[in-house]
């Protein structure tokens, strides 16, 4: 959608036209949930700070300035500060510094078992989950939304050289965190499959 | 346990992406809802809690005229004539002729047997002088 578009219907969202809200909404809500999903690992947390996204939006259309950047890249931004809050909330403002514990065991997150998890995409959210919350924003914008740096840096209020570190070492994190099921999944079937061409 | 290389952590993250989560069913449904129920409100929001922005000078202007409209508001007024025509009652002269009996014509008393001696000298002369426009010019 072309931004002159969405500016118009910005518009007449904030002018209360539903049509024009439930347009925005359509185009931009599974965007949005997912990286509102895996800031917060909650789904019902990830839908009630996507909506106040788009409530926002509409309620300060001012506030989006498109020479600045798309409108996706906009909610981006304000769904990554509510995630922010809510994690500040939740009394984690610790784990926002980039510089955490990296001792700090990665799996002792709930729900975050390793063994019991099976699925990949429910490891990988484990994992994300015991990252700094500005080492994940980093790594989720830029590995599963594949956003380019500087939009990132915009995005997160940082430059991009500051992204760049904190990608690095959030992949350094995943890297040891996630080890331990790549191995009990995969090391046993290669070892099968090793096995049965010896015999 | 050595950690993972680029290659296995890419594979891994490839597949988290593959499977993107999803909200429940009906969720959009709530927030079209939640819009619309704001939605008057919000309007209703706007309208009071409008600002306006006024340049000083304008500003200024506007209270001034404010100050003199409220001064010329409260000044007592004067009093208001009214002018009204009344219907004056129409007075009619009447003339009446009647003949009346002439007076008794009194006879000349003792006006004539005045002398010097009921003249008396007076204690202090006023003298007045009269005199007509036509001497002052």
């Amino acid at each position: 959608m072309a931004s002159q578009d969405e500016a118009a219907l910005l518009a007449k969202a904030a002018k209360a036209s539903s049509e024009a809200f439930l347009a925005l909404f359509e185009a931009h809500r599974e965007a949005i949930f997912r990286l509102a999903w895996r800031l917060t690992g909650r789904q019902d947390v990830a839908e009630d700070l996507t909506q106040e996204s788009f409530l926002r939006l509409v309620r300060h259309p001012q506030r989006f300035d498109a020479g600045r950047g798309s409108l996706r890249q906009y909610l981006y931004g304000v769904v990554r500060n509510l995630a922010r809050q809510h994690w500040q909330a939740q009394g984690r403002e610790a784990a926002l510094d980039d510089n955490g514990d990296d001792a700090a065991p990665l799996w002792a997150v709930p729900g975050g078992d390793p063994v019991a998890a099976v699925e990949v995409a429910g490891v990988v959210q484990a994992a994300l989950a015991a990252l700094p919350l500005l080492q994940r924003e980093a790594l989720v914008l830029f590995e599963l939304e594949e956003l380019p740096l500087e939009e990132i840096a915009a995005i997160v209020g940082a430059d991009v050289g500051t992204v760049k570190s904190r990608l690095h070492r959030a992949r350094e994190r995943l890297r040891r965190s996630l080890a331990p099921y790549w191995n009990q999944t995969r090391e046993p079937a290669r070892k099968g499959v090793s096995d049965e061409s010896t015999e | 346990m050595n950690p993972l290389n680029d290659d296995q952590l890419d594979e891994l993250l490839r597949q988290a992406k593959a499977r993107p989560p999803e909200a429940r069913p009906g969720w959009p449904a709530r927030v079209l809802a939640e819009y619309r129920q704001q939605r008057v409100p919000m309007l209703w929001r706007r309208v009071m809690g409008a600002r306006l922005r006024i340049p000083i000078p304008a500003a200024a202007l506007a209270a001034a005229l404010l100050v003199l409209l409220g001064a010329a508001l409260h000044r007592p007024r004067p009093p208001v004539i009214e002018v009204r025509e009344v219907a004056a009652p129409v007075v009619r002269e009447r003339v009446a002729d009647r003949d009346c009996a002439a007076a008794p014509v009194v006879p000349p008393t003792q006006t004539a047997e005045l002398g010097f001696k009921e003249l008396r000298p007076v204690r202090e002369i006023k003298p007045r002088v009269v005199r007509s426009i036509q001497d002052d010019q």
